[in-house]
């Protein structure tokens, strides 16, 4: 089961990554386009900020299963068996709290752009979608905190 | 709640550095101080409408949107093993001198900086084939890994660089400025470093050797096989430079001449494009929980209005800009050696640049000066991130040892340090040039 449910933050990861590579050429066209066939792409800006948001909070859950935010790490070399425990343990707490309650924080706001119909100038698209698409992608960060817990725990405990 | 400015904004940076020895997740940490300090000091209702919209805000920005087209830029450039050409390269030109290799190393470092916008990413990849091929030729391991840690600290000052676009970012500058402007130091360092391996090598002669020098067609092979880097490098500069595209677009056309290039060399497989994709992925995670974080807690050091509070304290000292630089590189080298460089910039920035601002002292050279200083932080213990990507190649050689390996390569930051403060035309020069 949770082989499974690992999968779901490398398809995040996935579409993150695509995400990037279709910003990037699309950005390249637009450049390409303004520059030699004076046709630039009409809100390649918009649409670069949307989705490099998208980008960045899809890539968030598996760097947060991976354990690969970065951190200071000297209590890390400290090798008391307990104190690596309190430490994983408090880091769990914390990051479950805080990264609930910005998930809970981003889903409001969602609901509240989906409320007021707020659109982009250029090509008047809804912000709502990627607000919605945002909190999921939190809600995975939340699931990925939860499953490195577990299996950090599992790995201590059979070491 | 109320307190003094002084005591809420200290609390505040005091509570992140805590929760960072512990271990906490550096935007994590910043996160929590953030939201948890507004709550107490406005309230917790508003605490939840910026955790709702502060992190999305900070993320879309456009101006930001270039970190992660440079960071795909060099993971693509590093698994097509573009920095093994560039270290032959450099190889051919100066490998057969005394120390040749070392100063390879230095010469790579600059060539990969020039297509990767980090440090520790420049002294990974470059470790894992300078360090074997050093010791061969019989170098010490002080040398070994001073010249790969301070060769990485390059590729954070040559352009792109993660850290300038960061700061331009935080203080609403020109990235192009900031490429502009780093350019001639970030030259100065490779000669200063280049000079240091020689002077150490007359103290200690025994600590490195000659390579074997390359008949002339060798030569010219390598240098041809790194002919497009170069051009790839021309390109985006001058756009910059001419105002022909801004700097997400100049980052966005890296990433497609890149992949043309690789294209052509016939390297471009799924596999290779996946592997940089996860690598991107990866890095773009861990680098925008850190965006996420300082949004949360700027908000947090902007109500607290310890930025002004101090800028009021400068002032009531009378400091001259020589003597506000001097403190604030002070408390960037005491911070430097406990604090991640993206850390200490995330946290600073915010209140030291108003007093930069109110003292009219350049935003622009400022950057320099705060990127050349955070560069001490990488190769300082006992958190200098590049020893311990050094450590993770070299891992039979003591700390202490990589330590003092690093410092020559030190002291010729503290002599670039000390002619960009004596003469800000290299840092202002070719900024002023500037076109669009």
């Amino acid at each position: 089961m949770q082989i499974k449910i690992n999968k779901i933050f490398d398809y995040a990861a996935i579409a993150s990554g695509l995400i990037l590579f279709s910003l990037a050429i699309l950005t390249f066209c637009d450049v390409f386009g303004r520059r030699f066939l004076n046709s630039p792409v009409a809100g390649t800006i918009e649409i670069v900020e949307f989705g490099i948001a998208l980008v960045a909070f899809l890539a968030m859950p598996r760097a947060f299963f991976l354990n690969a935010h970065v951190s200071a790490d000297f209590i890390k070399n400290i090798s008391i068996s307990k104190l690596q425990t309190f430490i994983t343990v408090l880091r769990f707490i914390l990051m479950l709290i805080i990264m609930s309650f910005v998930a809970y924080g981003t889903t409001r706001e969602a609901f509240a752009f989906l409320e007021n119909k707020r659109v982009t100038i250029d090509l008047e698209l809804s912000f709502y979608p990627f607000y919605f698409a945002t909190a999921i992608a939190m809600w995975l960060s939340v699931l990925a905190i939860i499953l490195w817990f577990f299996q950090s725990i599992t790995e201590r405990n059979i070491k | 709640m109320s307190f003094d400015p002084i005591v809420n904004g200290s609390l505040a940076f005091l509570a992140v550095l805590i929760l960072m020895a512990l271990n906490i997740p550096i935007g994590i940490s910043m996160l929590i101080v953030g939201f948890t300090g507004f709550g107490f000091i406005v309230g917790f209702e508003q605490a939840f409408f910026i955790l709702g919209t502060a992190p999305y805000e900070a993320v879309s920005k456009y101006s930001l949107s270039v970190l992660p087209f440079f960071v795909l830029m060099g993971n693509l450039a590093n698994r097509a093993n573009l920095s093994r050409n560039l270290y032959d390269a450099a190889y051919a030109i100066v490998g057969h001198y005394k120390g040749g290799l070392a100063m390879s190393t230095v010469g790579a470092c600059a060539g990969f900086g020039m297509i990767c916008g980090s440090s520790i990413a420049t002294a990974a990849t470059m470790s894992q084939m300078a360090a074997p091929e050093m010791r061969r030729h019989g170098y010490s391991d002080a040398l070994i890994s001073g010249s790969i840690a301070s060769g990485g600290t390059l590729g954070i000052i040559i352009p792109p660089s993660v850290i300038l676009v960061i700061y331009a970012y935080l203080t609403e500058q020109s990235v192009q400025k900031l490429f502009f402007a780093a350019l001639i130091p970030g030259l100065i360092a490779v000669v200063l470093y280049m000079i240091a391996i020689r002077i150490y090598l007359l103290i200690y002669p025994d600590q490195g050797g000659y390579g074997n020098k390359m008949p002339f067609k060798e030569r010219a092979a390598a240098l041809w096989k790194v002919f497009p880097i170069f051009l790839i490098f021309t390109i985006i500069m001058s756009g910059l430079y001419l105002g022909f595209f801004t700097a997400t677009e100049s980052a966005a056309v890296g990433v497609i001449l890149v992949l043309i290039f690789i294209f052509l060399r016939r390297q471009l497989t799924l596999e290779m494009l996946k592997n940089s994709v996860w690598d991107t992925i990866k890095t773009v995670g861990a680098l925008y929980l850190i965006v996420v974080g300082a949004a949360v807690f700027n908000v947090l050091i902007t109500v607290t209005q310890l930025p002004f509070t101090v800028v009021d304290f400068i002032n009531d000292l009378q400091l001259t800009q020589v003597g506000i630089i001097l403190v604030i590189c002070v408390i960037y080298l005491v911070l430097g050696t406990v604090m991640d460089s993206l850390a200490m910039l995330f946290l600073t920035i915010p209140v030291f640049y108003p007093v930069i601002a109110d003292a009219g002292i350049d935003p622009i050279w400022f950057g320099i000066f705060a990127v050349i200083v955070v560069e001490f932080g990488l190769i300082s213990p006992p958190v200098g991130m590049n020893l311990f990507v050094i450590k993770g190649v070299m891992q039979r050689t003591p700390l202490q040892t990589i330590w003092f390996g690093t410092l020559p390569f030190l002291l010729t930051d503290i002599i670039r340090l000390a002619l960009i403060i004596a003469f800000p035309a290299i840092c202002l020069y070719l900024p002023s040039l500037m076109m669009g």
